[in-house]
């Protein structure tokens, strides 16, 4: 087979029914791939600038909360009712933790945890509380917006669907 | 003795009828062969045989027939949704025969006492559908633009005439004075099918992010 023709027929191949069992395949594996372990999201709202802006585009990786279990830092997507609106926000405090803010800054039992991601001033001010077992606390790297205004708190680990790949 | 001629003729189509899959017919055998198979009555197993097209397209539509004649509870459940979407929702300039159109539809909609249990608040409402539609019409009153999306629902029939829904609530829009409305909430809903219909009996408001 010349080269032309192997061009030829790669952009436009013969319909067999190896080659239709073969798309019929790929289309499965994208549809899992894309709907269960890669899920894409579109970023929107600014409650985690300047880490994730608005209107930037990502993909959740799923397997990463199946595996492992969330950390303080990391960032996670929290499902509502399903994967089509999920809220993007970091993890600040993990079960049994006290999470206070006191003048902008995040105090962890006591201690004042360094957050280098938070870049916009913040006068927060938020009395103690207890993190439930099996549950995270997260709170959104953009703090320079009221305190009433910014979507945040307690939430299930049920509820962390995965990770943002980049 | 012409019309004994003209039946033996029919007979004669019918045979090469018969032979029309093996030789190459031409367009006139073609007629010949539609009005014979409608004549003679072939089974729906012979026609599906001749035309395997037509018979295809003719079961997608009964199927597409029966599924909107007959629709299921699931779907009479969700067009509910469907329709409270619609009406809450307000197009940038919408005329006021639209809005008193949507007013007349919404009360509709609900239970005689639709429960309301909001986390902020600790004790339930009951409201009526009079109540909640003047609710609705006072709400959309101060947006010129308002979109209410229902996505990822999840309906289950705990009873025979009861049906759960979780879901995620999706209301956006523009108030008048400029301000953006953008709110995301979780929501599980209760409705009850009374007489063939079914209504909003509850909607409670599930906390994802507890401060």
């Amino acid at each position: 087979m010349t080269s032309k023709n192997r061009l030829r027929q790669f952009f436009f191949p013969s319909i067999t029914p190896r080659f239709l069992l073969r798309v019929a395949g790929v289309a499965l594996a994208a549809y899992l791939a894309f709907t269960y372990v890669l899920i894409p999201i579109h970023i929107q709202g600014s409650s985690m600038e300047p880490t994730y802006h608005n209107g930037s585009i990502n993909c959740c990786w799923t397997l990463s909360a199946l595996f492992s279990k969330p950390q303080r830092h990391d960032v996670v997507t929290v499902r509502f009712a399903g994967h089509r609106v999920m809220l993007l926000k970091r993890v600040v405090a993990l079960e049994g933790e006290r999470i206070e803010f006191r003048y902008g800054k995040l105090l962890v039992d006591g201690n004042t945890i360094e957050e280098p991601y938070v870049k916009y001033p913040c006068n927060w001010n938020l009395p103690p509380r207890q993190v439930e077992q099996d549950s995270v606390y997260v709170v959104g790297d953009n703090r320079s917006m009221p305190i009433e205004d910014h979507h945040f708190g307690q939430t299930s680990i049920k509820r962390i669907v995965g990770v943002p790949l980049w | 003795m012409v019309k004994k001629e003209s039946q033996e003729q029919t007979r004669g189509s019918i045979q090469t009828s018969g032979h029309g899959y093996l030789s190459r017919p031409t367009s006139g055998q073609v007629g010949q062969r539609g009005r014979t198979s409608l004549r003679s009555g072939l089974s729906p197993l012979a026609l599906v045989k001749k035309h395997p097209v037509i018979a295809v397209l003719v079961f997608i539509l009964s199927v597409l027939a029966v599924l909107t004649l007959f629709p299921s509870e699931e779907k009479k459940v969700k067009k509910q949704f469907e329709i409270l979407s619609r009406v809450v929702s307000k197009e940038p300039g919408e005329n006021v025969i639209t809005t008193a159109r949507k007013a007349h539809e919404i009360a509709p909609l609900f239970d005689e006492n639709c429960e309301l249990i909001i986390p902020e608040d600790s004790v339930p409402a009951y409201v009526g559908p009079g109540e909640i539609a003047s609710y609705a019409l006072r709400g959309r009153a101060q947006f010129s633009d308002l979109s209410l999306k229902f996505v990822d629902l999840s309906i289950m029939f705990p009873e025979r005439r009861t049906a759960k829904v979780v879901l995620t609530a999706k209301l956006s829009g523009k108030a008048v004075n400029g301000d953006r409305l953008d709110e995301t909430r979780e929501v599980q809903c209760t409705l009850k099918k009374i007489k063939r219909k079914w209504f909003f009996a509850a909607f409670e408001v599930v906390e994802v992010l507890k401060k």
